[in-house]
């Protein structure tokens, strides 16, 4: 009895174990964040290869800054250990064929932004981008890490099927997308999915790394401990963007503003989860992020930062300002209770002394409000029957291969059955 | 928008997701076959940094061999450590270019005036900071090469890595200069402390706070022989002390004699003239 006890107790915590990471990793998430994400880093490497383009040869080619020869033998072993940044801009020279690279780069960045045919403009950007990362060498900083990063995630998922051109598709030929497997591949739908999740968690894991060791890596210092870092990160002249050097008056604000930093990067990775801790922790991100692109001359770093923190915030914030009105309960509650209130007041117990002017105008107001009511009642109809009508199609589908799988069981049923006999 | 419990209730379903959603049914060795390849992939997140910060630990260095080629093909292989251990001064390049007439137009880079937008002049910046990140001094000193030979190997490497990537700066410089003679040289920028920078004594941009660093071998002293008898017996000492200290003042006068900014541009022939580029595909190199 006790070992069948102490068996099962390393069982049910496996079990247990396994039940969390099920959870954490496959519950399907709405992809709206994801969405709004895309957005900004889309934003983010548009401009990026605008500001590249008003250079180009200064940073791509044999002329480069960093010439193509160099920039090869930088990874590929001539001076040490070879790597695996491969990329064919190395072998790129011809100003025409480097300007029309730039431009599909351009227009594929763009498409991903605005979410036009996200599955493919999506892979596509990452792979340029990391084409573009492993040619620049020498000229990268922060910037170019995250928004690698943050496209590396979002191309897996159905980040297009929200805050999109894809869903204006979608919307306009719905029948003829939902009817085939590959369109409704190309213009997702906007529903929970795994994908979505995984991607959110790995982007969550990965800040948390980031932060873990940006913090760890500021403890070996001195000045994150006895409050200098912050005084010579405003200091420098090369970063500065506005001159912050009047807060050196104020040592105690230094060195609180250093020690939080470096508190906040290490303890980022716990505190991000709880529900105590996970607004101080945004705010924190919001504060430092924030400062270093207003104050530290990298405003494109600090507000891809503040866009990628925002993986934290959960897709239910933002299903209100969703392509979906379908599922909107509670604002139908409040405007129903607006409407009563307004009907109420001019009811039979309202008052007949009351001033007409003042009746015929609220009359008015519910008027305007009922009608407002009616045609959202309408298009929320309209895009219930649409549903319904794509479900019905799908069933048919789906009732229709059922047919088929049956068929087929009943011929390989049959055909057993006669070898059978053919063998008695 | 939503308030500060709002996220609160939030996180709670980031917790305990199934609270609020069912897991979809998937075949159970789907789920497992995703699950490692999460594990690798984060495995391949965590790892670089960990490099870096151990500087090669054994179970480090064995469990990111494997995923090497996959973190640097993604960029994985970063250290993270912004503005860290310490932020530290900054570093430019100065260039000269030599004009027909024998005048010298210099320019430093990044230069705000020059590079816009900000994110233009943030790549420049990257740019200069690099050159002296890859910096390697010339050598390596014969005692090196007797002493470890694979060390000596890998510093003809890094100086190697260092002249081509500042003769790819030169070049450039060069072509934008219609191929006039360009010489280009690394400079520091010191950051004043607070105390200073508000008792006055230095602006940011002070002239002062601009130091060249120059391109000089390291040079090892020969070790000094100290006899066995000449160490002082405590009786003795504070009349041994005068001479010895003297010798020390001697030793650090020399040393921190004010070192004298090179011509740029002879600076920059000397180095064209010692300039020894090993073929990059040399066996030697490669070993």
């Amino acid at each position: 009895m006790i070992l069948q006890s102490q068996t099962e107790q390393p069982k049910n915590w496996l079990l247990s174990s396994w039940n969390t990471w099920d959870r954490f990793w496959f519950t399907p998430r709405q992809p709206h964040v994801l969405g709004l994400l895309r957005i900004f880093t889309g934003a983010m490497l548009l401009y990026c290869h605008l500001v590249l383009a008003s250079q180009l040869t200064s940073f791509l080619g044999d002329t480069a800054w960093i010439n193509n020869d160099t920039a090869m033998q930088l990874h590929d072993g001539a001076f040490g250990i070879a790597d695996a940044g491969h990329s064919y801009l190395w072998y790129l020279d011809s100003p025409s064929l480097l300007w029309s690279h730039q431009v599909l780069t351009i227009l594929v960045t763009a498409s991903f932004m605005i979410g036009l045919l996200t599955r493919i403009t999506g892979p596509a950007a990452w792979f340029l981008q990391l084409m573009y990362i492993h040619r620049l060498t020498g000229a990268l900083f922060g910037l170019d890490q995250i928004v690698t990063y943050t496209v590396m995630y979002l191309m897996f998922t159905p980040c297009g099927s929200t805050f999109s051109v894809d869903t204006w598709i979608r919307k306009k030929f719905l029948n003829k997308i939902s009817s085939s497997p590959k369109l409704d591949w190309l213009f997702p739908d906007v529903r929970p999915s795994v994908v979505a999740n995984v991607a959110t968690r790995l982007l969550q894991i990965h800040l948390c790394v980031i932060y873990l060791f940006g913090g760890l890596a500021k403890a070996r210092g001195d000045s994150w401990w006895d409050g200098t870092a912050v005084w010579y990160a405003i200091g420098n002249y090369e970063y500065q963007s506005i001159d912050m050097t009047w807060l050196g008056a104020y040592p105690r604000i230094i060195a609180a503003l250093s020690n939080i930093t470096l508190f906040w990067e290490v303890f980022y990775c716990a505190l991000i989860w709880p529900r105590l801790t996970r607004p101080i922790v945004l705010g924190l991100a919001i504060a430092v992020h924030g400062g270093i692109a207003l104050f530290l001359g990298m405003a494109t770093f600090g507000l891809m930062m503040v866009a990628a923190n925002m993986i934290f915030i959960e897709p239910t914030w933002l299903t209100g300002f969703g392509d979906d009105p379908v599922d909107d309960p509670i604002d139908d509650q409040k405007e129903q209770e607006e409407i009563d209130n307004l009907v109420a007041d001019l009811g039979p117990g309202s008052g007949i002394h009351q001033d007409q002017d003042l009746r015929a105008q609220k009359l008015k107001q519910a008027e305007k409000k009922i009608r407002a009511k009616y045609a959202k009642l309408k298009s929320r109809h309209a895009l219930v029957k649409e549903r319904e009508a794509k479900y019905r199609e799908r069933v048919t589908r789906l009732k229709r291969r059922e047919a088929k799988i049956k068929r087929y069981a009943e011929r390989r049923q049959k055909a057993k059955k006669q070898r059978t006999d053919e063998q008695e | 928008m939503s308030s500060s419990s709002d996220i609160g209730q939030q996180s709670d379903e980031a917790s305990h997701p199934a609270d609020a959603e069912t897991p979809v049914q998937r075949g159970n060795w789907k789920r497992s076959l995703i699950s490692v390849l999460i594990i690798v992939h984060l495995l391949a997140v965590a790892l670089p940094p960990m490099m870096f910060q151990s500087g090669g630990s054994a179970i480090v260095t064995t469990l990111l061999r494997p995923l090497r080629a996959y973190t640097e093909f993604l960029y994985l292989d970063r250290g993270y450590a912004f503005f860290a251990p310490d932020p530290g001064p900054s570093h430019l390049i100065d260039a000269a270019v030599t004009q027909s007439d024998g005048q010298r137009t210099e320019t430093r880079y990044p230069d705000r005036e020059q590079q816009w937008p900000r994110l233009l002049y943030h790549r420049h910046f990257m740019l200069a900071e690099f050159l002296t990140e890859i910096y390697q001094p010339p050598g390596p000193p014969r005692e090196l090469a007797q002493i470890d030979r694979p060390a000596a190997e890998q510093w003809v490497r890094l100086r190697a890595r260092y002249e081509h990537v500042r003769q790819s700066l030169v070049d450039h410089l060069r072509t934008q200069n219609d191929r006039k003679p360009v010489a280009i040289r690394r400079v520091e920028h010191l950051i004043p402390s607070a105390a200073e920078f508000h008792a006055g004594d230095f602006a940011l941009n002070d002239p002062l706070l601009y130091e060249v660093l120059l391109d000089l071998p390291i040079t090892v002293a020969p070790p000094q022989v100290v006899p066995t008898e000449s160490i002082p017996a405590p009786a003795a000492v504070q009349d041994l002390t005068a001479p010895v200290d003297d010798a020390s003042k001697d030793t650090a006068s020399k040393d921190d004699a004010p070192k004298e900014a090179p011509d740029s541009e002879t600076d920059a022939q000397q180095n064209a003239d010692s300039e020894v580029t090993p073929e990059p595909d040399t066996a030697g190199v490669k070993s």
